[in-house]
């Protein structure tokens, strides 16, 4: 005993040595390093950065609420874009209309966008679970820390508001991209932005009571349950940032190009797995994308595991052998290919393996509701045409 | 090291006590052998019982025996289902003897990987590993594990030291391991910050517990370090009971306390760390059953760490099975099983127990 002491008093003095110079050697980001050191509450894998999975069934509540702020949408299929439009384009009239309109009531406090109080003045109502705010300037030092909320605030031309996006906002491009986190989000990192506007998709950190004691306007654009959800989303930034038409026709684009692509897709129900990760997770019906899937008529191996309704089962890898899917889908943010999909052991005797159909995605294009959904949906459709053109 | 007598007695009854009686051992090995069955046999799959025996006696060198599996059910059952029972011996086994020779070794009954920071600090070796793109093979070895391997030295041995002599005072020593464990989960976390999108996942997923596998791959970069440490540990087993009296009697009946020591410690530091390589961080197995073989058949290490090889592997392959099988199509954490399975049958273990004082 007495002889390995130092010894063992040497290893732990090394260690310590080692260990602080990686600390100092990776110890770059310097203002918000709070950000970064602390993502590691290891959420199970459904790791997209807009649904964290730890935001489970009670924010599923919420997200009601949140998606459409405008409009009741539910997840009801037809009904809800023609109510979107309609919505939006009301938005719009009473964008443009204040000119004329005399200022007659104001602050109805009825809940959607109300008239402006003054000629030329706007204001707005936001509600969703960040509460109810009203607006009374166009907010020009937006933040978001939604990969799909910037995506959107762009597309609809709110660009040149935005101060500040997260750190996986990586499209568009000329984002203004910043060390912010999304996921694990530092309230006073945010703050020394001077928001006038915080967009985020999942309130965590207790963001939303923080940001309303300090009487910043918060909206929760919280992941939308179908493809109509997510033209809720556009709207209600739209109306949030003054940018009603543009979201609009924003809408009517994606509503144009989804409909070409979904004309394509093939009757027969081809069987998909969708893989999260190399330790199976998977999305059902219940996530935004697996609704999006079953909008293309497919039929989706992870439905059956998806008891509670969560929406991002792990499936058990003799099962998803046994099920026999026609299409894997694997996004390329993995550390793994297609190829070492098809080589797993046992993995040979499945359709998709065997017929190479083994599609690679975007994934944030996979995994966000927002302009380039289209592109995601064409992909995906392109790929089941394959298969049911295959005999 | 034959040559040790018995720490304590000549009593026929208390030689007996140390020694591993034929029937527990052959009571454990049918034990694995009835769990191993049930776990080939049960699945998502749902594979028939009698195709899979058949299917199984049909592998055997010269017998014939046609089994009604379609090919891709053969491959289910030998690529899929075997693979993952057999790791999870492996594991549940590597963990168990580790726990069980890091409670003689510190003469301490709380002593676990978890508890010594072991398992934490091979964690963060690993995330290191693959987080910064050293899971490459060196040969038939694995980085993983050797990045594993020096983590876990670290830990058990800066516990050590902060303890001074942790052999005499049981608190200090866990506490001890508590900071280390919190100091290295801490390391981990960040870390883990630090990496790529692409890899946080992997690792992530990786540390949360995984017996999933595909192939034979994990089962052969653990079952070299499970045959040699393992073997390291049984051949020690008999020290232990001897370092038990404590150093000065051990000197006296011929043992080097510290190389001893040394050794065991290596042995079970390298075990855990590449049982945790392969499988991500399992908690409670290396501290519960080496208990239950304390409590239900002797208190000699001789036996404990055997036993608590075999119960570990029995024990870790059915709450794998359960993990895989009771939310099937679904997937259940493996972690939650064990805690959820092994702490009550612990509690009712040390309740009937609470009599008869454990060493």
């Amino acid at each position: 005993m007495a002889k390995i002491r130092p010894v063992l008093f040497l290893v732990a003095i090394l260690a310590f040595a080692g260990l602080l110079a990686g600390a100092c050697g990776s110890d770059e980001a310097s203002p918000a390093v709070g950000d970064a050191a602390a993502p590691a509450e290891p959420a199970p894998a459904p790791p997209e950065p807009a649904a964290p999975p730890p935001v489970s069934d009670e924010p599923a509540a919420t997200t009601t609420a949140a998606a459409e702020p405008p409009e009741p949408t539910t997840t009801t299929q037809a009904p809800p874009p023609t109510t979107t439009t309609s919505e939006a384009s009301a938005e719009a009239e009473e964008q443009a209309a204040p000119a004329e309109d005399p200022p007659a009531g104001a602050d109805s406090g009825s809940g959607g966008p109300e008239p402006a109080e003054a000629p030329s003045a706007f204001s707005v109502t936001i509600e969703s679970a960040g509460g109810t705010w009203t607006l009374d300037a166009v907010p020009q030092r937006i933040v978001s820390l939604s990969p799909t909320s910037t995506e959107i605030l762009f597309a609809i031309g709110a660009g040149p508001q935005v101060v500040a996006v997260d750190n996986w906002s990586t499209y568009p491009p000329e984002a203004p991209t910043t060390d912010l986190s999304g996921f694990d989000p530092n309230i006073e990192a945010i703050t020394s932005y001077e928001p006038d506007l915080v967009v985020i998709a999942n309130d965590t950190n207790e963001l939303v009571a923080g940001l309303t004691t300090l009487d910043i306007p918060v909206f929760v654009s919280a992941s939308p349950f179908d493809i109509s959800g997510g033209y809720g989303a556009v709207a209600a930034l739209g109306a949030a940032t003054g940018h009603v038409t543009e979201a609009r026709e924003v809408i009517e684009t994606m509503r144009a190009e989804i409909a070409a692509a979904l004309a394509n897709a093939p009757e027969v129900p081809i069987r998909i797995y969708h893989e999260l990760d190399d330790t199976h997770f998977s999305v059902s019906s219940n996530s935004f994308i697996g609704a999006v899937y079953a909008e293309l008529g497919t039929e989706n191996i992870a439905d059956p595991a998806d008891g509670d309704g969560y929406g991002y089962p792990q499936l058990t890898e003799e099962y998803i052998i046994e099920a026999d899917p026609e299409l894997i889908i694997i996004t390329d943010l993995l550390a793994y290919t297609a190829d070492d999909v098809a080589a797993r052991p046992g993995w040979e005797t499945v359709t998709a393996v065997r017929d190479g159909n083994i599609l690679v995605v975007n994934a944030d294009i996979a995994s966000r509701w927002g302009p380039r959904l289209p592109q995601f949906v064409t992909t995906i459709v392109e790929a089941l045409a394959a298969i049911a053109a295959t005999p | 090291m034959a040559t040790l007598p018995t720490p304590d007695g000549t009593d026929p009854a208390t030689q007996r006590a140390f020694r591993l009686s034929p029937l527990a051992a052959v009571g454990a090995l049918i034990a694995l052998v009835a769990v191993a069955l049930l776990s080939a046999t049960t699945g998502a799959a749902g594979l028939a019982f009698g195709d899979v025996v058949a299917s199984l006696v049909d592998r055997l060198p010269l017998v014939e025996w046609d089994s009604a599996l379609s090919a891709r059910q053969e491959g289910i059952l030998f690529q899929i289902r075997l693979p993952r029972l057999v790791l999870g011996m492996l594991v549940g086994g590597s963990l168990a003897m580790a726990g069980a020779s890091y409670q003689g070794v510190f003469r301490n009954p709380l002593a676990d990987p978890y508890l010594l920071g072991v398992s934490a600090g091979a964690g963060f070796g690993a995330v290191l590993a693959l987080g910064f793109g050293l899971d490459v093979g060196w040969g038939p070895f694995d980085a993983l594990p050797a990045a594993a391997f020096l983590g876990a030295l670290v830990a058990v041995s800066a516990s050590a030291a902060i303890a001074r002599g942790a052999w005499r005072s049981p608190a200090t020593l866990l506490l001890g391991g508590i900071a280390m464990a919190a100091f290295f989960s801490a390391a981990q976390t960040y870390a883990i910050g630090q990496l790529s999108e692409t890899r946080t996942r992997e690792v992530l997923s990786w540390l949360f517990g995984q017996l999933s596998t595909s192939g034979w791959s994990q089962v052969w970069i653990l079952g070299p370090y499970v045959i040699f440490c393992g073997g390291l540990l049984l051949l020690h087993r008999r020290h232990l009971d001897v370092l038990r009296v404590g150093d000065d009697e051990a000197r006296s009946l011929g043992l080097n306390p510290g190389r001893s020591r040394l050794v065991v410690i290596g042995a079970a530091s390298l075990l855990t760390a590449a049982a945790v390589s392969v499988s991500g961080l399992i908690a409670f197995v290396g501290l519960v059953v080496p208990h239950i073989v304390r409590l239900l058949v002797s208190h000699s290490y001789r036996v404990i760490v055997p036993l608590s090889a075999l119960g570990g592997a029995a024990f870790l392959a059915l709450v794998d099975t359960g993990a895989r099988t009771l939310t099937a199509p679904a997937e259940l954490p493996v972690g939650v099983i064990t805690a959820f399975v092994g702490a009550p049958f612990f509690a009712l273990v040390l309740w009937r127990g609470a009599r008869k004082v454990p060493a």
